[in-house]
């Protein structure tokens, strides 16, 4: 079980049965990253005690499903804007009741960018917990991420601990 | 009566409104605005009865536009509708003089009971 895994499966199932009306199944276990050539990644950057981000990852056919859902419009009507801003939403969202739980003091607002054959690497960081959904024959995944120790910071310790 | 929603993202201004129309309150006028300078705006244009704001907004927070409108002694009811759950957080709103924190993602349920207490 990586950290926090069932507060983030808790999380992000009840944000897509509120807000969608749709049930998201979580995957158990390590997986490959969506599989779409292209993908939609929205983030949260965390302040405080954890200085981090909170990630998601998803298909731009997903992301406009769930635009089309929350604002009650066909799956066609939906712009490429409405799905960054609901996906950006999203984070901003599972991002909020995330950061209660890891003591962090700040939440930015969210950005949304396009990824093509690749996952969006963010520097400094390290993923903490990858968590991989399936929803309407998508996969949605969920990335807590930590910035990593300065390699002064890491000096430091390894000396305190000898 | 009117009310204004204050979210940047549209999306999310439009699941309010539809929670608010299904709440019950489907008959008094909804105004929006992306932000907590367009809000006040709106507020000067249109002087709402219930603000219900974003906390996390680009330009202008829920909270400095919260207390802006303290600055001007608007008599509106202000809440928020926030992704922001910590507690800390919720008694600053409070002290700030927040009547309702309602915290993403919210059921209409929520809003029904809430807005009962505040609009009666």
């Amino acid at each position: 079980m990586q950290f926090l895994e069932g507060q983030i499966v808790e999380i992000t199932q009840r944000v897509w049965t509120s807000m969608f009306g749709v049930e998201i199944r979580h995957l158990e276990g390590s997986r490959d990253d969506p599989g779409a050539e292209r993908l939609l990644t929205a983030w949260v950057t965390t302040m405080g005690d954890w200085n981090g981000a909170l990630a998601l990852e998803c298909s731009p056919g997903l992301a406009r499903q769930a635009a089309a859902a929350m604002m009650d419009l066909e799956i066609d009507e939906a712009s490429e804007a409405d799905s960054r801003d609901v996906l950006g939403e999203l984070a901003n969202i599972i991002g909020g009741n995330v950061k209660a739980l890891i003591g962090s003091s700040g939440l930015s607002a969210p950005t949304v960018a396009e990824v093509v054959d690749d996952e969006f690497h963010f520097p400094h960081c390290r993923v903490v917990s990858r968590v991989h959904f399936h929803v309407k024959d998508h996969r949605f995944v969920v990335k807590l991420m930590k910035t990593k120790p300065r390699e002064s910071e890491t000096y430091s310790l390894e000396t305190s601990a000898s | 009566m009117t009310i204004l929603i204050v979210d940047d993202s549209r999306a999310m201004r439009m699941l309010i409104m539809r929670a608010v129309r299904q709440a019950g309150f489907r008959d008094h006028t909804m105004i929006e605005a992306a932000n907590g300078k367009e809000a006040l705006a709106q507020v000067a244009s249109h002087d709402p009865d219930v603000i219900i704001s974003d906390w996390n907004m680009p330009v202008m927070s829920g909270f400095d536009l919260l207390e802006e409108l303290n600055r001007q002694k608007s008599r509106a009811k202000f809440g928020f509708v926030t992704s922001e759950s910590t507690e800390e957080m919720r008694t600053r709103a409070m002290e700030a003089g927040a009547v309702f924190v309602i915290v993403k993602p919210f059921s209409t349920e929520e809003f029904q009971y809430t807005l009962e207490q505040v609009i009666g």
